[in-house]
């Protein structure tokens, strides 16, 4: 399984260079890629009636429990062979679709390789993380896929927005398998699966909420819904391939893993809930469509809807008619949507109000299509119907309260599956055009139509023969439910399911004929925002917060940098000072009287300065604090520091004199008078947060110093009689060569600094 | 090997030093750094597998015993730290030299970059309080002036924004360090952490806060990150690279050390845990509202670095794993989306996203490149920012931290979203001026860029080399993602050794 996942990225590598100098062609060679996912898949599914096939496991990152491991069970292996055979189908179909020297062909061929590879990981993948790493790369391919067109600015925002509301659900997911596995231990679908049904509460529970959120958003299910539609954007075999057949069914598909052995839980609820809205809501929404891929959109948004919604039944016999629907739904829609793809080649429009009795011209479409609507709406005789009708009789045998708005839901979502079937089917092919009328270009060759014809015929061969079915089926229902033995009706079984079906479908069929009742339906006004307004709405609300954020944050003045990191610095450590007893009443405010009075003027020359307007004179005033502190050393005993801090004092004054020598004579007043108060302010609070610091700290003075043992040492080992030279040359010489390097780098950089603004006035 | 230690040191510094000798001859000069580079690199990875079991390597810089002298320590979170820094400065030093205009404008760019790598090794590997505080004014000073004279005009301006407050900082650091020594008599971290579990945990609690907003604006967390997004986007892209990869995460490693080693009984996760969450959240929504690419990157820096102070604040160990996890995968990426950045911008004169577009179609490979990184900075799998993501959300959930750890996932998804925004507007997409109905005039003066032919072949080629060295950058990103099994286990176990403190000071001590 491994290599087969493997085989598609290196032959997604390989495509690059291929497709560069084939052309289109490439894809028939690709088209043998899928091919052998198929045909491996048929192998799994005829030996697979006996036991699973054995994992395979790779070590990754073992501290996080996350491996590589993959195992095929019997959906997965169904999964699989959806995803080869589909995939030869649309790679086949791409060979025609494709302008063959066009410059999207090396993509779209390679990233198709990519996602049926990244599908096929998701689908295999049985560790929690392995699911989500091919979840993410599909999400990812997707992305790029649908950003085929990426001139136009529609498909560069269809792309971002699948992106963006997948990678939500998968973001939410991925913290969902997180809680899972560090609650219950378990971080593989086959350790869930072994370790039987079970009724989780707690931790476990809300992982599942999550797990099933991200499953609702990936299929496209309320409140999720949007991006779908909006990513018909990309090419036709990408709408077929991912958006209608494999990737959207990746979330009906977790859910199915999951659902026959977790029981209870608020997740069933709210997929149920979730699905069955939108089973609903979008089937409503596509019949209001005139654009037939818009509609096949909708229309795929509904039926996953209700895939969801039987899957998440807690009864398995619901789970029955789900995977007989998914696969039903898997090959007519993905039929459907290569036949609207051969409409828009050849008319240059998917208008069904520009489409002009189609039924006459091109007979072959015409029938595919009407096919694939068939199956679709589940006439009788179709896969569809008996799926549906297996669901029906089973929500009639389940009997908690709710199960008649259940069904009631079920009828209502089939009746508008007949009845925009019936719509586009009518409109597109039998009826005259209301506007103006497309002209039929070229005719679509035989090659072109056969795929759509093979996916959307299947559904009505696979009723009619049933074995073909069990066998694609059987295994997984059996790991579903026990049994292998469940048998698909070709001949509906009469009773009340079949009465309630057929009134359904007529029901549907009229509302899809006349044109008046369709209107009628159509116009009626939804009372709350959906899907694409809302999304519009977090996005514009997103970024104008973010604006208005980015602008209050980083107003770009230094001062008022300065001030709040002052004073959130400040204010952090007085909120940790309060808490301690400090009686600053009993300290001595000063030694002595000249050491008060000398940092009284020192403390004046500050203020003194901080109003003065001359430069000069300012210059002066900090000149005076700094040998006013020098006194202050004095004063402590400290003459050494007090002759530095003189000599630094005089360097710096006679520097800034120098500098400011050049400048006008005062500093100009443009500050706003605010921003003044909140510097002062923030200069108090700190000078008084530092002293009440520094000066609490008083009862806190370490018992041991060990500039005791460096006086020692430097006399007796180093050799030294000056113990501050001692300290500088030998006991902290890293520290002093260090600063060393910092003046040295300061000389270079200024001297740099000064050379380049020299030349580049030189140069003005 | 424990003799070797000192010269992870000496190197950079004698290279420093030799780049000064050869002042205004370039390619000496480079010669230089890159060799010196290289071997302080090769030692160290030599010194991290010695350290790669749990040892400790110590040296006493002139025979002085601990507290009396300086000690350098090198234990595990260094030998991580320190490895993949060497190797981020490295490539991205590479990738100066190959550009035409970062180190040619100067002689000084190579004795400050490699004076910046020493402060940077200096910093990761002393044992000492106030040697800590000297490596930082070394990388501050070098950086200062690596961003000024890059940068041109709009670099003093930066560059003056960038080093107040770096020095109203330093000098509220001297003053920690002082009240620090005042209390415990001592600035050896090993010695400290003796000290301050004597102090009354309320007075551990003030020194803690005060060092924790001192590091705390180096790493440029909320509400203390202003300055960062002024400054770095205006250097030239290598020069950002570097800093945006590197420099927060110094601060981000000096909170990480000293609440380890010296606070271990302080309990300030609460706290953490919250400013961590602010961190992400605002940073991120900073990088939405811009729309030049490199202003985007920057904010993410900030909002990453919340990242990591998550994980400090979840106080156990696989939080503290997943911290540094987060950080060695971090200073790799972010740099190698600088300098993607930096190709553009030697191309196009610009990383507005509003002038660019379309480099998708003329560059695959360097779009490639930008999308790894891109992706593995969303945390998308199976790249290196998936596994740090998932370290952190991982012990978020198993430390009880449910509401930081939402937020830690849904910033992911913002992140997501502004670098769809960066590839929306400069990968793909048109530049807006072509839209814009203009004067001929006007479009004339515009670079004309013709889909299929590059107009300069000299351009032409030195954005393929930029790229080539962009490319070696994004290739440690991806490493990283394939040994992340190795490496989460090295990270949990410098954590682990951490946590202890005891291990720290014996080794240190004895």
């Amino acid at each position: 399984m491994t290599y087969l996942v493997v085989a598609h990225f290196a032959a997604a590598l390989v495509a690059i260079p291929v497709a560069r100098r084939l052309g289109g062609k490439a894809f028939l060679l690709a088209a043998a890629v899928p091919a052998a996912t198929a045909l491996w898949s048929l192998t799994v599914l005829s030996r697979s009636a006996s036991t699973t096939s054995p994992g395979e496991v790779h070590a990754w990152i073992k501290g996080l429990d996350v491996d590589l491991s993959f195992q095929a069970g019997g959906l997965s292996a169904l999964m699989a062979f959806l995803i080869g055979g589909i995939g030869v189908l649309v790679f086949l179909y791409s060979y025609r679709y494709f302008d063959p020297a066009g410059p999207e062909v090396v993509r779209v061929c390679s990233l198709l390789l990519a996602f049926a590879g990244s599908m096929l990981g998701l689908v295999l993948a049985d560790g929690f993380f392995t699911l989500f790493l091919f979840w993410e790369a599909t999400s990812v391919t997707s992305f790029f896929l649908i950003g085929t067109e990426f001139k136009h600015a529609a498909a560069r925002a269809a792309a971002t927005q699948a992106l963006l509301i997948t990678g939500l659900g998968g973001i939410a997911m991925l913290v969902g398998f997180t809680i899972f596995g560090a609650s219950t231990g378990i971080w593989h679908l086959s350790g869930v699966e072994n370790a039987g049904s079970q009724t989780l509460t707690g931790l476990p529970a809300v992982a599942l909420v999550l797990i099933a959120t991200g499953c609702l958003a990936k299929s496209a299910q309320l409140p999720f819904g949007s991006w779908l539609p909006a990513a018909m954007a990309a090419p036709t075999p990408v709408s077929a391939f991912l958006h209608s057949a494999t990737m959207v069914k990746a979330g009906v598909y977790l859910i199915a893993r999951l659902s026959p052995v977790l029981g209870g839980g608020p997740w069933r609820a709210l997929v149920i809930g979730s699905a069955g809205l939108t089973m609903v809501l979008a089937g409503w929404r596509a019949l209001r469509q005139d654009d037939l891929k818009l509609l096949l959109a909708h229309s795929t948004v509904a039926q996953l809807g209700l895939l969801c919604f039987l899957f998440a039944m807690p009864d398995r016999r619901a789970w029955v008619a789900g995977v007989v629907l998914l696969l039903a739904h898997a090959l007519s829609k993905a039929g459907l949507f290569m036949g609207v793809g051969i409409i828009d080649h050849s008319l240059h429009t998917r208008d069904i109000s520009r489409l002009d009795r189609l039924a006459s011209e091109m007979r072959g479409v015409a029938a595919v299509m009407s096919a694939g609507f068939a199956c679709m709406a589940g006439v009788p005789l179709t896969l569809a119907f008996a799926g549906k009708e297996r669901g029906l009789e089973n929500l009639m045998e389940i009997s908690p309260p709710w199960f008649y708005a259940a069904i009631g839901l079920m009828v209502v979502a089939s009746a508008l599956t007949a009845a925009y079937s019936t719509y586009a089917l009518r409109g597109a092919f039998f009826t005259s055009a209301k506007g103006d009328v497309a002209v039929l270009g070229r005719r679509p060759s035989l090659g072109f139509v056969i795929p759509a014809g093979v996916l959307t015929f299947a559904g009505i061969a696979m009723a009619l023969f049933a074995k073909a079915p069990e066998m694609l089926l059987g295994s997984a229902v059996k790991g579903a439910t026990g049994k292998a033995n469940f048998g698909i009706p070709v001949l509906p079984h009469v009773g009340s399911a079949l009465v309630i079906s057929l009134l359904a479908l007529a029901c549907g069929v009229g509302f899809g004929y006349f044109d008046r009742l369709r209107h009628f339906a159509s116009k009626a006004a939804l009372p709350f925002p959906l899907g694409q307004r809302v999304y519009e709405a977090i996005n514009v609300g997103l970024i104008r917060f973010a604006d208005r954020l980015a602008g209050v944050v980083q107003s770009g003045s230094l001062p008022i940098y300065v001030a709040t990191i002052t004073i959130v610095g400040m204010g952090l450590i007085a909120w940790y000072l309060a808490a301690i007893d400090i009686d600053l009443g009993a300290l001595p405010l000063a030694g002595s009287v000249v050491e008060l009075l000398l940092v009284a003027a020192c403390g004046v020359l500050a203020a003194a300065m901080a109003v003065q307007r001359s430069r000069v004179t300012a210059v002066l005033l900090l000149g005076g604090v700094g040998y006013g502190l020098a006194a202050v050393f004095v004063v402590l005993g400290a003459p050494d520091l007090a002759l530095t801090q003189v000599v630094i004092e005089t360097l710096a004054v006679v520097v800034f004199l120098l500098v400011v020598k050049d400048q006008p004579a005062k500093f100009g007043r443009t500050r706003p008078v605010g921003s003044e108060v909140l510097k002062i302010a923030a200069a108090a609070f700190a000078g008084v947060v530092v002293f009440v610091l520094l000066a609490g700290s008083e009862g806190y003075r370490a018992d041991h110093f060990v500039s005791a043992e460096i006086v020692e040492f430097s006399v007796a080992d180093a050799g030294a009689q000056n113990v501050v030279n001692a300290i500088l040359v030998d006991f902290r010489a890293l520290d002093t060569m260090g600063e060393i390097l910092v003046l040295t780098i300061a000389v270079i950089g200024a001297a740099t600094l000064a050379g380049i603004e020299t030349r580049r006035r030189g140069r003005a | 090997m424990r003799s070797a230690l000192p010269y992870l040191l000496w190197i950079p510094f004698t290279g420093t030093a030799a780049a000064l000798l050869a002042f205004g001859r370039f390619w000496l000069q480079r010669v230089i750094a890159v060799v010196a580079l290289s071997a302080c690199l090769v030692l160290s990875v030599l010194l991290l597998l010695e350290v790669r079991s749990g040892g400790i390597l110590v040296s006493r810089v002139g025979g002085w015993p601990a507290g009396v002298g300086i000690t350098l320590v090198f234990d595990l979170l260094s030998a991580l730290v320190l490895t993949v820094a060497l190797a981020v400065l490295l490539c991205v030093l590479i990738f100066a030299i190959v550009e035409p205009g970062t180190d040619d404008e100067a002689s000084a760019f190579h004795p400050s970059y490699l004076a910046m790598a020493t402060g940077v090794v200096l910093a990761t590997i002393t044992g000492d309080l106030f040697n800590f505080f000297v490596a930082f004014e070394i990388i501050l000073l070098a950086s200062f002036f690596l961003l000024t004279f890059t940068a041109g005009a709009d670099g003093i301006r930066a560059g003056i924004t960038y080093v107040v407050i770096n020095v109203v900082i330093s000098a509220l650091f001297l003053i920690a360090i002082a009240l620090a020594y005042y209390m415990t008599g001592t600035v050896s971290f090993a010695q400290l952490a003796g000290g301050i579990s004597a102090l009354p945990p309320n007075v551990q609690e003030v020194l803690w806060a005060f060092l924790f907003f001192i590091l705390g604006v180096k790493a440029a967390i909320f509400p203390l990150f202003m300055w960062l997004p002024d400054s770095y986007p205006v250097a030239r892209s290598p020069v950002t690279a570097v800093f945006a990869g590197l420099l927060t995460k110094v601060g981000v490693y000096g909170i990480i050390r000293m609440k380890s080693v010296m606070f271990p009984a302080v309990s300030a996760g609460k706290v953490m845990v919250v400013i961590a969450a602010l961190t992400m959240v605002v940073g991120v929504l900073g990088a939405i509202a811009q729309s030049d690419m490199k202003r985007i990157l920057s904010f993410h820096v900030v909002s990453q670095v919340g990242y990591m102070i998550f994980g400090v604040g979840i106080a156990t160990a696989a939080g503290l794993a997943g911290a540094i996890f987060f950080m060695l995968h971090q200073i790799p990426v972010k740099a190698s989306l600088f300098l993607v950045g930096g190709v553009i911008e030697e191309e196009h004169r610009t990383t507005s996203l509003k002038k660019l577009g379309g480099i998708a179609h003329r560059r695959p490979w360097l779009s490639a490149l930008f999308i790894l990184a891109a992706l593995s900075l969303a945390g998308f799998p199976p790249f290196s920012g998936f596994a740090a993501k998932l370290a952190l959300i991982r012990a978020g959930i198993d430390g009880r931290e449910f509401a930081a750890t939402a937020v830690a996932a849904i910033v992911s998804i913002l992140t997501l979203y502004s670098m769809m925004k960066i590839w929306g507007g400069a990968f793909w997409g048109s530049p807006e001026h072509e839209n814009l109905d203009e004067t001929p005039a006007e479009k004339a003066e515009l670079p004309e860029h013709d889909e299929s032919e590059p107009i300069d072949a000299a351009l032409n080629r030195s954005v393929k080399h930029l790229a080539i060295a962009a490319a070696g950058l994004v290739g440690i990103t991806l490493a990283i993602a394939l040994v992340a099994g190795p490496l989460y286990e090295l990270s949990l176990r410098a954590a682990e050794q951490i946590m202890d403190p005891k291990i720290y000071a014996a080794a240190v001590l004895k």
